[in-house]
């Protein structure tokens, strides 16, 4: 119940807001403490697609963090395979009980569309970001249309 | 022959006590009996079977030739022998000869009798405790007419000659109906026949377990090809202990009896299994259930973890209104809604609908009796038709060498037969490697034993001041000298002998130490000894054993609070409620944990202070309090072993011990951890030492102590941090929505608790956040451990009055139970790291010329207020670990000369500010590490 109340006053925020980059969001009513929703970039390499994601809330929120998963592929230094995603914002160390859920996403669409090759989950990625962002922009470009969701139309 | 005079008639008659199979009660306790028979006849004339040791199946074989008349009445008790006390009755059943003979037409040829055992309960009649085998041969052809059935007189007689039977006949469908009949010897089957031959198994499982085996016997397939056959596995500790232990509820009892019974005659019926093993239609392991996603519909068993949670082999309407999930808790394993949607819906699984539902190509088969089902949304759940579950994790199939198997309550548990246990956790990869990695530190175990044999609790070169003795100096001839445990003996030089005594005190005491009945010793608040007279409700300082008060000299206050003052006046507080005598274990290092719990358990709390006489079965050796100490050693690591689920480390990189809230899972959990308490008890009674001690907060519950804020930091650091966040920040510029309530997840099951009354319906404000953060700390320290706490309060109190330890602290309490060890300062020195100082730091300099003065344990106490525990790991410094991997010890230059220093005992730093002298740091360095209560909380 503790979570519930502020993860559905959460959810309505965000869904009021209208906000363009997180859309599709689906929770099973039975289970607030799950949420699936896409990311829709703007920017090049990803705007050719969307990308499916997965928040799923502790009992103990807001304690403790959420943690987040992509379930769609993406060609990122800082998501891997499995689609987990090194976000500081939800790191134990930084985590603040304040912290809200719009914040986080913002916070992971800013990473999606800018990648912090210091901080890389796949280092080959994290190379060739740095040393040929063509390249790098060409692969990210494909692996998005082959891979990625259909982005919402309206 | 034939005479109407004929109750003086006497006849020979044959009497074989063949065997019998004990079912072990919840009251006994003993892990295995030395069972023998007595045979009583007309309440003279014993004989006595040879004791058959460690068994509850114990087989004699042995004939006796007894003199009987037509009413004699013959009384077979089985007694236990145990060397300690008097032996005890396990079963007794009478017979009535002239009832028996009636029945049987006047003969005894070869009669075979498969009798109840009975033992007397409290208020009921009795309790069946097993079954006894006997023959009786010798008595032809008596014509019955001439030996009318008794009546009142001896009626009682008759009663008690059958109680088993009478007893039975209501319970008609009970197997033992049957059993109860005379068997006519020969070769004629009159009862169904058995199902699963099993040999006889050593018994130290005992009856009710064993028939959970029994019952859900592998059916062929489904014993995992290439294992040892359940009847080359000699004992499984049982971990699912036996159902009659836990409750001890009539039901439980009825379950082990009728299930025992298919084993009953496993030597003789060699006959093929069949259907009506009584728990068959769901015990048949992960086998043939699989086909429809509807399981055996018999559902006499509760699925384990809860009876509400219907699997839906039901129409789609019932299913879906039943299935209405209980508003939160509905995360995995509990996804009924999704089952129920599904069914509604009748979705097929959408292939490839969304990412998550992407067969992994790479993924093994199911389990059999498994499922893969898909949700509304996309998700896939997974049924497991065996147990009637679902969860969101794919299923593991069962690592090698693992089984499945379901006890006569209809319970699962697993099988290792790698390692001959059991536990009733579904293994996963994850546990098994948990476990492996358990055992793996087992091998490690000895190095650390090194080390734990050099632990003390007083320093033993440094001599004691005389001075600061309350009691004064010895007398001429005598030393005082410390064990390594930091146990105190005193040698007589001009006797050569040494004792426990202190001289002094025996000398203020009568030769017979005991109080006098109805008194007891308690301390005042000052620490001197006073006596209560229970009789008459009065207290004086007079020790009534000796006329004068005790303990004289007793040095200033500061002294008496001093650590070393505290451990003489606990140890002088054991030694005179030491009751006389030993209490023998006989402990198993192979069954370890188990035999020392069925041991422990079985005595009374109070015989728990004799002295500590324990061997190791199978070594020749003395207990001079060298095997106890390893005893403890060893037990110290058992209880953590992951298979029973009772505790957990704090976390990954802090090696104290935290209950663990899932221990429900192993359902006898708290019957373990009031043995752990009595564990416990014992070590600082008998003046051992545990490895591994517990954290700090559990201390303080111990001590009964307020827990604060600053003691989530070792336990939870995130939950800390965020609690910390919200008492540093003003909460009402934020949106935080946060009510006086909060949720818990155990086992995938979510609860939610309100932290006061209508606590859900009050908001969180900057004004009343302080109640909230207390609140919420209490609860997350205790969440889901409270009975499990206070199961091992019990245990603990039962052995060692809480109110003896009242003076301790949760630090020196830490101290009293895993001593210390020597404090290497230089070693400690090479591994510190500092923040904001440099090695050459002025404060630097000091502080490490602080603590070169200090003595081990102000050094150790040091230690405690930065890491948050006396236990330094094996390899030292260099391999200190705090919350979040190895962390070395940190000193960081923060605040004022005006503040006390701080601690982070998750990160191991301590908090200096830049005193400006060398002894305004020693007096705030000391203040801090001594007065443990209020500093450091801001």
């Amino acid at each position: 119940m503790a979570a519930t109340r502020r993860l559905t006053k959460e959810l309505n925020d965000i869904r009021k807001s209208g906000i363009r980059v997180f859309r599709d969001i689906r929770v099973d009513e039975s289970n607030i403490l799950n949420w699936q929703g896409l990311i829709v970039p703007e920017s090049a390499p990803y705007n050719k697609g969307a990308f499916r994601i997965e928040i799923v809330f502790p009992a103990e929120y807001p304690f403790k963090p959420p943690k987040i998963t992509f379930k769609t592929k993406i060609y990122h230094p800082n998501i891997d395979e499995k689609g987990q995603v090194c976000l500081p914002i939800i790191g134990a160390e930084n985590w603040k009980p304040a912290t809200k859920t719009d914040q986080v996403i913002q916070a992971l669409v800013a990473l999606v569309q800018d990648p912090e090759p210091e901080h890389p989950l796949r280092a080959d990625l994290a190379e060739e970001y740095t040393k040929d962002r063509k390249k790098f922009m060409k692969n990210a470009e494909e692996h998005t249309k082959k891979h990625a969701e259909k982005r919402p139309s309206d | 022959m034939v005479d109407s005079s004929a109750g003086r008639t006497f006849f020979q008659l044959d009497l074989s006590v063949t065997k019998a199979k004990l079912k072990e009660q919840s009251s006994w306790l003993f892990a295995k009996g030395d069972p023998y028979a007595k045979v009583v006849v007309d309440n003279q004339t014993a004989k006595k079977t040879e004791t058959v040791k460690k068994t509850w199946e114990p087989i004699w074989n042995e004939r006796f030739v007894v003199l009987v008349t037509a009413y004699s009445k013959i009384d077979i008790e089985i007694l236990c022998k145990f060397p300690l006390k008097s032996d005890v009755v396990v079963g007794k059943v009478s017979l009535d000869i002239n009832g028996l003979l009636h029945r049987n037409n006047g003969q005894f040829k070869n009669l075979e009798m498969e009798l109840d055992l009975t033992v007397d309960g409290k208020g009921t009649s009795g309790v069946n405790t097993g079954q006894l085998c006997i023959t009786l041969n010798g008595i032809e052809n008596l014509n019955m007419a001439n030996y009318p059935k008794q009546t009142s007189s001896n009626s009682n007689a008759t009663n008690t000659a059958s109680p088993a039977v009478a007893a039975v006949a209501s319970s008609s469908e009970s197997p033992q109906n049957s059993a109860n009949r005379q068997i006519p010897n020969g070769d004629e089957q009159r009862r169904p026949p058995r199902p699963t031959p099993r040999p006889a198994r050593p018994a130290s499982v005992d009856a009710s377990s064993s028939s959970a085996s029994g019952a859900s016997t592998p059916q062929g397939a489904a014993n995992p090809p290439g294992l040892p056959k359940r009847t080359s596995m000699p004992v499984i500790p049982a971990i699912p202990p036996p159902p009659s232990r836990s409750n001890g509820g009539t039901p439980s009892r009825r379950d082990s009896s009728q299930t025992a019974t298919p084993n009953r005659e496993t030597t003789r019926n060699v006959v093929p299994q069949q259907s009506n093993t009584p728990t068959g239609a769901t015990s048949t392991p992960s086998g043939s259930s699989r086909s429809s996603g509807t399981p055996s519909s018999t559902g006499t068993n509760t699925p384990p973890f809860g009876p509400n949670r219907p699997l839906p082999p039901v129409p789609a309407g019932t299913a879906a209104a039943s299935a209405s999930p209980p508003s939160s808790g509905n995360r995995p394993p509990y996804p009924r809604t999704a089952q129920a949607n599904n069914l509604v819906n009748g979705t097929p699984p959408p292939a490839g609908a969304g990412a998550a539902s992407r067969p992994n190509p790479n993924e093994e088969p199911l389990p059999a009796g498994w499922e893969q089902r898909v949700d509304p949304h996309g998700r896939v759940y997974y049924v497991d038709h065996n147990t009637r579950t679902t969860a969101w994790e794919r299923p593991q199939p069962l690592p090698s060498g693992w089984e499945r198997r379901t006890d006569p309550r209809g319970r699962t548990y697993y099988v290792d037969h790698n390692t001959r246990t059991t536990t009733w956790q579904r293994p996963t990869l994850e546990t098994v490697r948990n476990f492996e990695n358990f055992q793996h530190q087992r091998t490690q175990w000895q190095n650390e034993r090194t080390h734990f044999q050099q632990r003390f609790l007083l320093p033993q070169n440094v001599p004691t001041p005389v001075q600061n003795d309350p009691l004064g100096p010895l007398p001429s001839g005598w030393e005082k000298r410390t064990e390594q445990n930091g146990r105190v003996y005193f040698v007589n030089h001009m006797t050569r002998e040494t004792q426990w005594e202190d001289p002094r005190m025996v000398k203020l005491a009568t030769p017979d130490k005991s109080l006098p009945p109805g008194w007891e010793m308690r301390y005042t608040n000052e620490g001197i000894p006073y006596f209560v007279d229970h009789t008459t409700r009065t207290t004086t300082f007079t020790d009534p054993r000796t006329g004068k008060a005790l303990g004289p000299g007793h040095g200033p206050i500061a002294y008496e609070r001093s650590f070393r003052w505290k451990v003489c006046q606990f140890r002088y507080l054991c030694q005179a409620n030491a009751l006389p005598s030993h209490v023998k274990l006989g402990i198993s290092r192979t069954n370890l944990f188990e035999d020392s719990f069925q041991q422990v358990m079985r005595f009374q709390a109070h015989d728990l202070r004799r002295r500590l006489y324990i061997t190791f079965k199978g070594e020749e050796g003395l207990d001079y309090g060298g095997v106890a100490r390893e005893w403890f050693f060893l037990l110290s690591h058992e209880i953590l072993n992951p298979m029973y689920c009772l505790f957990e480390y704090t976390n990954d990189n802090n090696y104290t011990l935290q209950i663990n809230p899932a221990s429900s899972v192993n359902p006898d959990h708290l019957m373990y951890f009031r043995f752990i308490g009595r564990i416990v008890a014992m070590a600082l009674f008998h003046g051992k030492f545990i490895d591994r001690g517990f954290t700090l907060p559990f201390y303080k519950r111990i001590l009964n102590k307020k827990l604060v804020m600053k003691d989530l930091e070792t336990v939870d650091p995130e939950f800390y941090n965020s609690l910390v966040w919200i008492k540093e920040n003003n909460i009402d510029e934020i949106d935080m929505e946060m009510f006086f309530c909060t949720d818990q997840e155990i086992l995938g099951k979510i609860s939610t608790h309100e932290l006061k009354p209508g606590g859900s319906e009050i908001a969180v404000t900057e004004e009343n956040k302080e109640e909230y953060i207390s609140l919420m700390t209490e609860w997350r320290l205790n969440r889901g451990i409270e009975e499990q706490t206070k199961a091992f309060l019990e245990g603990f109190n039962n052995v060692v009055p809480l109110y003896w330890l009242a003076y301790f602290d949760e630090r020196e309490l830490e101290l009293m139970l895993c001593g210390m060890q020597e404090v290497d300062v230089d070693d400690w020195q090479r591994n510190t790291v500092y923040r904001h100082y440099t090695r050459n730091s002025r404060q630097v300099i000091w502080f490490w010329q602080a603590v070169k003065s200090f003595d081990n344990e102000k050094r150790t106490r040091l230690l405690q207020f930065v890491t948050g525990t006396c236990r330094l790991p094996v390899g030292g410094f260099n391999e200190l670990m705090g919350s979040n991997g190895p962390q070395k010890f940190c000193i960081e230059r923060v605040g004022k000369e005006s503040w006390l220093p701080r601690s982070h005992t998750c990160f191991n730093r301590l908090d200096l500010p830049p005193y400006k002298s060398y002894e305004q740091l020693v007096e705030k360095l000391t203040f801090a590490i001594e007065e443990t209560e209020g500093f450091a909380q801001e």
